[in-house]
């Protein structure tokens, strides 16, 4: 590995500080046209009436969803969008189990008319008390997952055996800020159907392969096999730039 | 946001009357507070007037008895780097200089910065609902949910947010001038009474009405200035509003104090002067700490914490000590 | 609602966007060194303008409310969040973007530099970097001090930008990957070879 210890300059340097290195939302098309999603306003509870009529009729409207007419997902066994036991997906009923859930789906001509036309949407909600997770009491009551890719409890080697016979040991407690998992690239996705059967998806995914497998949770999808492209983008931050491409 | 027209101003005459006309249209010269207003559904003007183009107001003047004129349309970064500014008024080129961010500076005018919403983080909450600014009646979120950033003066069963402009808190310790053009002609609103308290009505920031047009901002020479200096104290080391700051100045005489002026951001619905303070410095000397903040203690009788910012009291005595002894250094 | 094919290419602009030739601007800007013009809503920032209507996806949009500066361009010169400006009051004006700093294939300095210096990760926040680096150097030639200088009543030199100088004059740019330590390393060579 002469490469390592090497001052190497990236092989996408040039792209990413010229402008060129595509993210997914810079992709241009013919005709693309623009989902803005609403977010609800309560943390717990349901929504009882989604007045959509002054959005459907906003300029450049060209379809507005909510659970009442959205396509069903049908949950798949597992998948890295469903962490273990979670069983929610968007747009299928009137429960709100978070803050900031989507209520609906504004497609129109443009990002700012749907952005618009979701502020026009009207939300009633039963709201019930936000649930409040305390670790130390919810304990008792936690269960053991099974094993699916990573193993939940590992030991190499005999760590208690290794400081016990240390020369010098030292006990502290370091803190640091908050860090999240997340570049700055807001999250996009693009799709194209190219013909009535086949569907491009075009994601902010650093897992192109699960990407894939997700989106066959949605019914409206169509079944066929499918084929994917393997580049990245800005979730994987070593990587090559260019969004994962999965087609079906 | 929310569609809207736009046109542009070629004359301060048409803007004022546009104004004073329309009560659905705004005026928009840097935008850097508006259009955030209007993306957080804070601000629905159905007409924006672009008075970018309105000729002379954008100078910055050093005045022959040694103040400043200072255009509304002049932008921040401009106005700190003018030289005269830094020489006679370091506190107010500092407190521009500790505003925003570099590019923010380059593109806010002056007459925007103090015309800049007092708010708090739920007057940006579009899913509380609770906020007298943005719907009057509607309650304060505030005054008994997360608190910590908010007033320790002056506020409000109504509303208990602080002015975030940092230039206001400059400009009010040198008793600024702002010249107002109306409809019936000019005046000149003398700083610290440009800015409202909350009382029973928050959503309203300041004194001007319908068809009022800020063409300037006029700093009189003073005692105090030269020996000044802003000190602002936050959470990030950089780019995000004041927990408390302090502008001080101060004039002496074999190093005491003839005469301070101070203000703190940070406090309050607007920017607060400490007069009791300012009259116990006189006489003092700057390297008699416990007289100094003796003299400081007494601005802060009337102080009122919050649930969550009580902190505040004390940090706010500390700030404005550390202010005025950098400007007493300056002398 | 409308009955709209997207592909239609013969559908005038108002067409799709359902809406009155009342209510659209036409804007005339000088893009990169070349006249070009757009027509758009009056709400449509300069940073939409750009990606949507100019195709010049280099610049950003991360937080779209003026508290990242991943969408920094330059307008005459000087930097500006793009996403907090509206494209129709820029009538006239020379505005850069990060597709227009390579002239005739070379790079410019800074950009150089970032690459000598790893200045990026994921790169998203790069080009606002870049273009707030560039313009950030030209405002510490011409004299203007910050947050950090000392003493503003003092004149200020492009000697004086130590790394602390560099920081809060960048500090309008976040980075999530946390490159500051090399961005700082890049803008100072830039500063020192300008």
């Amino acid at each position: 590995m002469n490469a390592v210890g090497q001052p190497i300059s990236r092989v996408d340097g040039r792209l990413k500080v010229t402008g060129d290195a595509r993210y997914t939302a810079d992709i241009r098309l013919e005709a693309i046209v623009h989902a803005a999603i609403v977010y609800g306003t309560i943390a717990n509870g349901r929504t009882v009436s989604i007045d959509t009529a002054a959005a459907e009729n906003a300029p450049g409207v060209l379809a507005v969803l909510t659970h009442k007419n959205m396509p069903r997902m049908k949950a798949l066994p597992w998948s890295h969008l469903r962490p273990q036991g979670q069983t929610y997906l968007p747009l299928q009923d009137d429960q709100i189990h978070y803050a900031g859930q989507p209520v609906a789906l504004v497609v129109a001509a443009t990002l700012d008319l749907a952005t618009y036309a979701g502020t026009l949407i009207k939300v009633e909600y039963e709201a019930r008390p936000p649930v409040v997770f305390d670790l130390r009491t919810a304990k008792k009551d936690a269960i053991e997952p099974p094993q699916r890719m990573w193993p939940l409890s590992s030991s190499i080697g005999d760590a208690n055996k290794a400081i016990a016979s240390a020369a010098v040991e030292i006990e502290q407690t370091y803190t640091m800020p908050d860090r999240h998992h997340n570049p700055m690239e807001p999250h996009a996705t693009l799709a194209v159907w190219d013909d009535n059967e086949t569907l491009t998806l075009y994601d902010s995914t650093q897992m192109v392969v699960g990407t894939r497998s997700s989106s066959r949770s949605c019914s409206a999808l169509p079944r066929r096999k499918s084929t994917s492209s393997a580049s990245s983008s800005a979730a994987d931050s070593a990587a090559s730039p260019g969004p994962g491409r999965t087609r079906s | 946001m929310h569609p809207f027209a736009l046109s542009r101003a070629d004359d301060p005459a048409q803007a004022i009357a546009a104004h004073a006309l329309d009560p659905q249209l705004a005026f928009i010269a840097g935008g850097t507070d508006l259009i955030g207003l209007m993306k957080d559904h804070a601000a629905h003007p159905e007409h924006l007037l672009d008075i970018n183009g309105l000729p002379n107001m954008a100078e910055i003047d050093a005045l022959p008895e040694g103040g400043l004129h200072i255009g509304a349309l002049a932008r921040m970064s401009d106005v700190a780097a003018d030289m005269e500014v830094r020489r006679r008024f370091p506190v107010i080129a500092e407190a521009l200089l500790f505003a925003a961010s570099g590019q923010l500076r380059n593109m806010a005018s002056i007459g925007g910065n103090i015309m800049q919403r007092t708010r708090c983080a739920y007057f940006r909450d579009e899913t509380d609902g609770r906020c007298n600014k943005r719907n009057p009646g509607s309650g304060c979120a505030a005054l008994h949910g997360l608190n910590r950033n908010h007033a320790i003066f002056g506020w409000s069963q109504s509303c208990v947010a602080t002015n975030p402009s940092d230039l206001a808190v400059a400009l009010a310790a040198m008793d600024a001038i702002v010249i107002v053009r109306g409809q019936a002609g000019e005046r000149r609103i003398p700083f610290t009474d440009f800015h409202r308290l909350p009382g029973s009505t928050p959503e309203r920031d300041n004194v001007l009405g319908r068809g009022d047009l800020i063409v300037a901002v006029e700093v009189p020479a003073n005692a105090e200035a030269r020996a000044s200096h802003y000190l602002k104290v936050r959470d990030r080391a950089s780019y995000e509003f004041a927990l408390v700051s302090a502008a001080a100045a101060v004039a002496t005489d074999g190093g005491h104090i003839r005469s301070a002026r101070l203000a703190m951001g940070g406090v309050a619905h607007k920017p607060w002067r400490l007069t009791a303070a300012e009259s116990g410095l006189r006489g003092i000397s700057l390297d008699d700490s416990d007289a100094l903040e003796s003299a400081i203690a007494a601005s802060f009788s009337d102080a009122r914490a919050l649930a969550h910012n009580a902190f505040k009291v004390e940090l706010a005595q500390r700030v404005v000590l550390r202010a005025l002894q950098t400007a007493g250094a300056r002398t | 609602m409308q009955k709209i094919e997207p592909g239609d290419a013969e559908m005038t602009e108002r067409q799709k966007q359902g809406l009155d030739d009342a209510a659209l601007v036409t804007v005339n800007l000088i893009l990169n060194n070349q006249p070009r013009t757009v027509t758009v809503e009056p709400r449509t920032t300069l940073l939409d303008a750009l990606r949507e209507k100019l195709s010049l996806t280099g610049t950003k949009k991360a937080c779209d409310r003026g508290e990242c500066g991943a969408c920094t361009v330059h307008v005459e010169g000087r930097r500006v969040l793009s996403c907090m400006t509206l494209v129709a009051m820029h009538e006239g004006k020379n505005i850069t973007t990060i597709e227009g700093l390579e002239q005739n294939g070379k790079l410019h300095p800074l950009q150089s530099a970032f690459i000598e210096h790893d200045g990026f990760q994921c790169g998203f926040c790069t080009a606002g970097q870049i273009m707030s680096g560039v313009a950030m150097i030209e405002e510490a030639k011409a004299g203007w001090p910050s947050a950090a200088t000392a003493d503003p009543r003092r004149p200020f030199a492009l000697a004086d930008l130590s790394r602390a100088e560099i920081r809060e004059r960048m500090s309008g740019n976040l980075c999530r990957c946390a490159c500051y330590p090399n961005i700082v390393d890049a803008v100072a060579e830039a500063a020192a070879r300008s």
